[in-house]
């Protein structure tokens, strides 16, 4: 396929449904507090472009904080890990509850402690929680990776424990990281989401507070700007994080 | 265990009556081995009749269950080639073939200098800076070679290392690695799945039984390395193959 056809493609479907949801709208007159037409939609998001700008910018610093804090735990945690097997066996288990209890289950116990001043704390811990996984078992996975046959060389030539983790095990580690990291971001936005949808009203400012809040109050159009506005965050995260995976992996192996 | 070598100073390594166990399965023995520096040996034998673990115990990579491994060569003086160049993705041709002197401890400059001279050895000038995915499986093994050569080994061990190759690149690569093992002549040991490869590359020729593998056959050739251009098809070469390949063929057939 080339390089027109797969962009145009996507581009064309988009295009077709949205000409036959405003169509929709208009021709069986849905009231705005139900369904809005996409043209309602772009107004609105003309409209409060500044608002919702400034809304993405508190759910994606929120989000990239969270990145980062999870990352340094999962870091030296997963290097633990790697180095001795009774902290692996240790923390594995714990790793692994908290990954399937799903945040939303934990989204308001977070809250309350966070207080009603602090919301943004409750989303960007949310978002640590969730992203703490991904970051964690790749890692881990990597520093494990090594070729057997590569770790029987660190061996024979006597290699320390600090040549093997800094000549073998890290580098051996990237691509698996990196796959960590990609999820991980993904994850993390949710967990701000989830964070903010469960503080409600309140000091929250962020693009799902601005989802709550709206849909509370009818303004439909508001609402899906809104939607549209972390959609377009979401991809844009993702499509940032590959093309970063893409070019360090280039780097990585030459090609 | 790997104790100090009491043994003869022309033996680089040996095993003696060594068995490996791997839970209640013998893979290796009751096997002797002893390897004097100059010599080159091959191993042969059907698959899984423990060449390989012969190979670790002798590397001092794995210790035996019962028996004696003897190591002459001390920290650095070994060096392995795999089936597989076992080169680190990551790392350039130049810093891979750094790696055994790096761990060594020798500082980077002088490392990457030996590297390129061992590099420029097994005709890769030029390739320095080529990770693995830029070399092909031939260049990849002579980066691999030129690794197990950088630290001027006093024994050099090959596990089946042109296995994954065409005729024609194995049998330059065969040249090549018994020229460059003529300069200082290591203990060469040498595991092949191929008689003629055997042959070739060593003046003694070992043909293992089935696992647990045990002495079967022992050929001996006349030295004469390099071989000569013709040497496959002289009437030496053509006995040897027979006859190990007689031997193999009772290890098979023992095997069935």
């Amino acid at each position: 396929m080339s390089r027109v056809t797969s962009l145009a493609a996507p581009l064309a479907l988009s295009l077709v449904l949205l000409a036959g949801w405003e169509l929709a709208c208009r021709g069986l007159q849905l009231p705005v507090y139900l369904l809005p037409a996409p043209s309602a939609i772009a107004a609105a998001l003309a409209d409060h472009a500044g608002a919702l700008f400034a809304a993405a910018w508190v759910t994606l610093s929120s989000a990239l904080l969270a990145l980062v804090l999870a990352a340094l735990v999962a870091g030296p945690l997963a290097l633990a890990a790697a180095v001795s097997p009774l902290i692996e066996r240790a923390v594995q288990p714990l790793a692994v509850t908290l990954q399937v209890t799903p945040v939303v289950a934990i989204a308001p116990l977070v809250v309350s402690w966070a207080g009603l001043d602090h919301p943004e704390y409750a989303t960007t811990a949310l978002a640590a929680v969730v992203a703490f996984f991904p970051l964690f078992s790749g890692a881990l996975t990597g520093l494990k990776s090594a070729d057997p046959d590569l770790e029987r060389l660190f061996d024979l030539y006597g290699a320390s424990a600090g040549q093997r983790l800094w000549r073998l095990r890290m580098p051996a580690a990237t691509p698996f990281v990196l796959e960590g990291v990609k999820v991980a971001v993904g994850l993390s936005v949710i967990g701000a989401v989830v964070a903010e949808i469960s503080a409600g009203s309140g000091r929250s400012q962020g693009l799902a507070w601005t989802i709550v809040e709206t849909t509370h109050q009818l303004r439909m159009a508001e609402t899906f700007a809104a939607l549209f506005a972390l959609a377009i965050l979401a991809v844009g995260l993702h499509a940032v994080t590959r093309m970063a995976e893409t070019e360090i992996l280039r780097k990585w192996r030459g090609r | 265990m790997s104790e100090p070598s009491t043994a003869l100073p022309l033996t680089v390594a040996s095993l003696q009556d060594v068995v490996v166990r791997y839970d209640d399965r013998t893979v290796l023995g009751p096997f002797s081995l002893t390897l004097e520096a100059g010599s080159s040996t091959a191993l042969v034998g059907p698959s899984g009749c423990g060449k390989s673990t012969a190979l670790r115990l002798l590397a001092g990579l794995e210790p035996p269950t019962q028996g004696h491994v003897r190591r002459a060569a001390g920290r650095g003086e070994t060096a392995v080639v795999f089936q597989s160049p076992t080169l680190a993705p990551w790392s350039s041709a130049l810093d891979n073939v750094a790696l055994p002197l790096r761990l060594a401890g020798i500082p980077a400059v002088q490392a990457a200098d030996q590297a390129r001279a061992a590099l420029a050895r097994v005709g890769l000038a030029g390739s320095e800076l080529k990770k693995p995915a830029q070399l092909s499986g031939g260049m990849a093994m002579r980066v691999s070679i030129a690794r197990a050569l950088a630290t001027s080994p006093r024994l050099l061990l090959m596990d089946e290392p042109f296995a994954a190759l065409d005729e024609i690149t194995r049998r330059r690569l065969a040249d090549d690695v018994m020229s460059l093992w003529k300069d200082g002549r290591p203990a060469l040991l040498f595991i092949t799945h191929s008689v003629e490869e055997a042959v070739y590359m060593a003046d003694r020729v070992i043909v293992m039984s089935p696992g647990p593998g045990r002495i079967l056959a022992e050929t001996r050739l006349s030295d004469g390395f390099p071989r000569a251009a013709r040497f496959r098809t002289s009437p030496a070469f053509r006995d040897a193959v027979e006859e190990v390949s007689h031997a193999l063929q009772m290890a098979m057939e023992t095997a069935a």
